[in-house]
Formats: structure tokens, C-alpha cells, sequence
């Protein structure tokens, strides 16, 4: 436990939390800007409000919170596992009592600890400043916070195959924009095969809602969302594996 | 010096870059198999239903029927040809076919000519093919409409003065027709793709270049470069070049990608028919395969601005990290405000690759500037203005 504890205090830095933080409060002020448009709060939750709806308000713009959230958390916890050339700590720590199986064992833990305390936190403040008064909606919570953890393991795969931080971390800014590019292009075999299970159209939660898309899944109907989560955590499952198993098989060397 | 450019230059391909690079490829492969495959089909020279990646040879075959001039007995043919064939009947029961993705050999000359009807508001799909016109009755009507076409769409849309107008009107008159039409969807695949992946090399940018000038890493700036004789001047020079060399390679992988996945999916046909085929408001007198290579000219240039700006962020900021979180924060906020409208839009470096390019021109006085000129000059100000900030701060360069 101590161990995770040290992992997560190396990456949250007084310097880390407040920009964070700021991150955090500045896209919320600026998506309550766009909802509310200079219109009065009182206004926007009174009886008469026709401007727009409540799935409309809650999911326009937490959709692209979510999708950056992921991304700026995903780029936090690259540390972890990556290299930095100039910190020649590696060799140092994996020759001290507990730096084989603990350690690794103690940084996945920590990349995923660190994720959802980064995400819980995020979206409260985000709920609190944008849509305390207009509710919460834990299914798109869960939604958002499935595609984290995927893009959490991805990135925990890609730093231990590639042993590279700043390597790593431009293989997910391009694999995220990959994933942009895919969420514009609306083509229904690539979404429903691919895209939605990616952590990008995840965070589009309106069309969950709106589409209608069903799987067919040994002769049961399942509804996009629910198939989606599970198909997102079970490829989260197999990349934490092969994590594991990459991790092994170099004590074994 | 040149010694110094090409280890400099051969320093940028590291581990870093050759991952971005790479993935870079990976990303624009698999979107252009994997699009290309499933969103189009096209109707052959049988009248069968060709889809995936097929669907652009047999597309490309039966083209063959509609190449040619279109003068006034080809128009006379077009008209007969279509209305007799299968694939007007076809459209006419698939309502959507052409707005999702299907393609028939009649859509080059038919668009061009529903142009001329619809002008600034014309735009693909199945109502947009037919050939029941008036003005198809001889070929100096029809280009005359054409020609009035043009002027009322760049009127209505780009909001030029009479007097600009007048300047224009010239350039209509001097419009070399009749015009050749074929085969080009690989050409106007190549263009789509080249647009919608182009962000990606910014990306790779960012990454590759924030060390240039890093203190923090072995690569950059190290006591042993300040402390040598030519150390300070000479060497944030060498590195500059080097630099822009990287950017230039960079982007030429990037075309090189764009070019073989697409000649080898639909071939690059139709590099000789005239842009106003591709480009309706076009007024150069130049070819489809000219106006491609405008637009990566305008790419080139906008990604040697992106570039040099991560370069002068690597020099302010000198630590490799910080310097790659910013530069990723500049390329994402530029790459999400490039949706501009009006004549400011091609102040934005990820705007070069735009159409404006080839259909707009910008005043000085009664001289009517092409925007690819504009985005030449804005590139060498840009460059110029980042070069004397880089230059002003390699003199106070200091590693503590």
C-alpha cells in the first residue's frame, strides 16, 4: 500500500493538482457560458424554459468534457510506466527489496486509483458548477468513466511495450485523433463495430439515447450502451493482461 | 555547415519521432482501406452494384463510355446516353444512393452541368444528376450559362464589389472551353483524405520538434554547443534548417502515404481534366492534378508555420516536456478553430489546404490576388517573424 501511495504522490504535484484543478473549473465556466447563453439561471430551470432540453444541456457539452478529461488524465499516467531519459532512476528502483512484482503490481493499481480520483472529482466539480440545477445523470457518469479505464490500459500497455514517455504519448495523441476523425465520419458499420466501443464516441452520450442501436447477442437484443461498457471493459481486461504478462515475461529475461 | 545540417537533421529521427511517424502512416492506411471499403459502390459498365474497394476500378471501366470534350454533340449524347441508361433508372428507384456513398460513371459531367443550374447551392445527391434542361440545347448556351453561373455564385458567396467583379469577369471570359471530363475519384478521394488527415501531421510535429532547442535533453542544447566556437550563432542556425528539413520530410511521408494508398485503390486517373470539373467556381486555367498540387504546396506550407511555432516554443519554454504539453495544446487549439468564415480564415495555417486556395482572390487595389499567392506570402511573414523571436532568443540562451 505504501508503495501505491508513493507511486500516486509522484505524479500528483502541487503543480499537476492546480492546473488540473484550473483545467477543470475553466472548461466548466465556459460550458455554463454556453448552455445558460446570458440567460438567467432561474430562467433556464423554471417551468416555461422551451430553449433547449434536458438531454440537450446535460449531453452537448459534458460529451466533450469527458472526451479531453480522458485525454489530459490518460497523458497524467503515462509517467508511471514511461521512461524519461534524463531520470535515470529506473535500473536504481528495480534493483531496491521491493522493485519487481511490487512495484508493477503497485503502479497498475495506482494508474487506475489515480484515474478514477482524477475523474470522480473532475466531473463532481463539473456537476457542481454546470448542472447542479439541472441533475445528474450517473449512467453517462459510467459511460465516461468505462472509457477512462480503457484509455487508462491502453496507455499502460503502450508505455510498458515501448519503455518511451514522450514516445508513448504521441501514439495516444494520434490514436485519439484517429478516434476524432472516426466519431465525424458517421459510417454505420465502423461505429457499431468499432467507434463504439472507443472511449470517444462513449463520451457522445446523447446518440445512446437517440439512435436506437441494438446488438444482437445470442439471440438476446442488447441495448448499445450496456454492450458497450461491457465490450470496453473487457478489452480494458485483455490489455491489462498483456500489461501483466509483458511485465513477467522481462523478469523472466 | 552542411555536415552540421545533415547531424542535426538525422538527430530528430529518434525513437519519439519514428513512433509518430510510423503511427502517423498506420492511422492514414487504415482509414483509406477501411472507408474506402465500406462506404462506396459504385454502378458498372453491366448495370451491377460493385461495392468496397472494387467499386472504384469498375467505376474507372465504365467511365470510358463518358470521357471526352463536352462539346455540343457530346452534351447532345450525354443527354441521349443517360436517359436511356440503367443507372438513371437505378437512381431513380434508390433514392439516396448517391448521397450515401454511390457513385455512377454520369457523376463528372452530370454535376458540372447541374452546376450551371444550381451554381452556389449545388451539392451531391440523386436530384442533382438530371439533364432536363434548356440550356443543354447547344454548347454556346450552355457555357454561357455557365459563365453567368460563376459570376452570380462568387457574388453571392465571396461578396466581392462591382469593381472587383468587373476584374473577375475578365478572368470568366478568358475560361478556356469547352471542357475534357473522365474518370477522377481517386483524385477527389486523394483530396478528401489529404484534408480530413492532415491534422495528424501537426501532431507528429509537436512531438518530434519540442526538443530541438531543449536543455533537458541529450539531443538539445548542452554546454558542449554554447562553449564551441561556433556554438551559439551557428548552431541554433544548423538546427533551425535542420528543423524545417524534418518538417519538409515529414510531410512528404505523409503525401507519399495519401498518394500510393490512393493510386493503388483508384488510381490517380483524371489528373489532366480541367479544375473547373472538380472546382465549378474555379477561374485558373489549370488541371485537376495542378490544383492538387496547390493544395499540398498550401499544406507544406502550413505545416512548416506549425513547425517553426513548436520550434520557438522549445526555445522559450527549454524543457522538453513542457515544451511537448504546450505545443500539443497550440496544435489542438488550432486545429479547433480553423472553422472560420470570411477573408480571415486564411490568416490560419490549417487553412492552406482549403479550396479558397484555388476559387478565391483577395484585392490590392484592382489586382486580383489568388489565395494560394496570399498563403505564400503569409507563410515567409509567418516564418520571417518566428525566425527573428528564435533568433532573439538564442542570444540570452542560457542552460542554468
Amino acid at each position: 500500500m505504501r508503495v501505491v501511495i508513493v507511486e500516486c504522490k509522484r505524479i500528483i504535484s502541487k503543480t499537476v493538482l492546480w492546473c488540473f484543478l484550473g483545467f477543470v473549473i475553466f472548461v466548466s465556466v465556459c460550458h455554463v457560458k454556453t448552455n445558460v447563453n446570458n440567460e438567467n439561471i432561474s430562467a433556464l430551470i423554471s417551468a416555461d424554459y422551451e430553449e433547449k432540453t434536458l438531454e440537450e444541456l446535460s449531453e452537448d457539452d459534458m460529451g466533450s468534457f469527458v472526451i479531453l478529461l480522458n485525454l489530459v488524465i490518460t497523458a497524467l499516467i503515462l509517467p508511471l510506466f514511461g521512461r524519461d531519459s534524463n531520470v535515470q532512476m529506473e535500473e536504481l528502483v528495480r534493483s531496491a527489496r521491493f522493485g519487481q512484482k511490487r512495484l508493477d503490481f503497485s503502479r497498475i493499481l495506482s494508474a487506475y486509483l489515480l484515474a478514477t480520483l482524477f475523474y470522480v472529482c473532475s466531473v463532481a466539480i463539473y456537476f457542481i458548477v454546470v448542472m447542479l440545477p439541472l441533475g445528474i445523470d450517473m449512467v453517462n457518469f459510467l459511460a465516461g468513466y468505462v472509457g477512462l479505464v480503457f484509455m487508462v490500459s491502453v496507455a499502460l500497455m503502450v508505455t510498458i511495450i515501448l519503455k518511451n514517455l514522450l514516445a508513448s504519448a504521441s501514439l495516444i495523441a494520434i490514436f485519439y485523433v484517429m478516434l476524432i476523425v472516426i466519431n465525424q465520419l458517421y459510417v454505420y458499420e465502423i461505429n457499431h463495430w468499432f467507434a463504439n466501443f472507443m472511449p470517444v464516441r462513449m463520451a457522445q452520450f446523447r446518440h445512446f439515447y437517440t439512435e436506437n442501436e441494438l446488438y444482437c447477442i445470442m439471440g438476446r437484443s442488447v441495448p448499445c450502451l450496456d454492450w458497450s461498457i461491457a465490450v470496453s471493459l473487457f478489452l480494458s481486461v485483455i490489455f491489462l493482461v498483456i500489461v501483466i504478462l509483458v511485465l513477467c515475461k522481462g523478469k523472466d529475461i | 555547415m552542411k555536415r552540421q545540417i545533415y547531424m542535426e537533421y538525422r538527430k530528430m529521427w529518434n525513437k519519439i519521432t519514428t513512433v509518430a511517424v510510423l503511427a502517423m502512416c498506420a492511422v492514414a492506411m487504415l482509414h483509406l482501406l477501411i472507408y474506402l471499403n465500406l462506404q462506396y459502390r459504385a454502378i458498372d459498365s453491366g448495370g451491377e452494384i460493385v461495392e468496397g474497394l472494387a467499386s472504384y476500378r469498375a467505376l474507372k471501366e465504365a467511365s470510358e463510355e463518358i470521357k471526352g470534350t463536352m462539346d455540343g454533340t457530346y452534351i447532345r449524347e450525354l443527354v441521349n446516353k443517360y436517359n436511356d441508361s440503367f443507372d438513371k433508372a437505378y437512381l431513380e428507384e434508390h433514392r439516396g444512393f448517391l448521397g450515401t456513398g454511390g457513385m455512377t460513371k454520369f457523376m463528372v459531367p452530370n454535376y458540372f452541368i447541374n452546376y450551371a443550374y444550381y451554381g452556389a447551392y449545388m451539392t451531391n445527391g440523386n436530384d442533382k444528376v438530371g439533364l432536363e434542361y434548356d440550356f443543354l440545347d447547344s454548347e454556346d448556351k450552355f457555357y454561357k450559362t455557365y459563365k453567368e453561373t460563376v459570376k452570380e455564385h462568387l457574388e453571392e458567396i465571396y461578396f466581392y464589389s462591382e469593381e472587383q467583379m468587373s476584374v473577375l469577369q475578365e478572368k470568366i471570359d478568358n475560361l478556356k472551353i469547352p471542357y475534357q471530363t473522365g474518370y477522377y475519384q481517386g483524385l477527389a478521394n486523394l483530396r478528401a483524405w489529404f484534408v480530413l488527415d492532415y491534422g495528424l501531421v501537426f501532431v507528429v510535429l509537436a512531438f518530434a520538434l519540442s526538443g530541438v532547442f531543449a536543455k533537458d535533453y541529450a539531443g538539445g542544447i548542452t554546454e558542449l554547443t554554447l562553449s564551441s566556437k561556433y556554438g551559439r550563432k551557428n548552431n541554433f542556425k544548423v538546427r533551425w534548417i535542420a528543423g524545417n528539413l524534418f518538417i519538409i520530410s515529414v510531410y512528404l511521408i505523409f503525401i507519399g502515404v495519401q498518394l500510393t494508398m490512393n493510386g493503388i485503390i483508384a488510381t490517380l486517373d483524371g489528373w489532366n481534366l480541367p479544375a473547373q470539373m472538380f472546382w465549378f467556381e474555379c477561374l485558373h486555367n489549370i488541371t485537376v492534378g495542378e490544383g492538387i498540387l496547390i493544395l499540398f504546396g498550401g499544406g507544406l506550407l502550413g505545416a512548416i508555420v506549425i513547425g517553426n511555432i513548436v520550434m520557438l516554443i522549445s526555445i522559450k519554454i527549454k524543457i522538453r516536456k513542457m515544451a511537448v504539453i504546450l505545443s500539443a495544446i497550440v496544435v489542438f487549439g488550432i486545429l479547433k478553430s480553423k472553422n472560420m468564415h470570411g477573408f480571415s480564415k486564411m490568416f490560419h495555417p490549417a487553412n492552406f489546404i482549403n479550396d479558397s486556395l484555388l476559387t478565391e482572390y483577395c484585392f490590392i487595389g484592382g489586382v486580383a490576388l489568388p489565395y494560394f499567392a496570399i498563403v505564400i506570402i503569409l507563410t515567409a511573414f509567418y516564418a520571417a517573424a518566428i525566425w527573428i523571436a528564435i533568433k532573439m532568443s538564442y542570444r540570452k540562451y542560457y542552460i542554468d
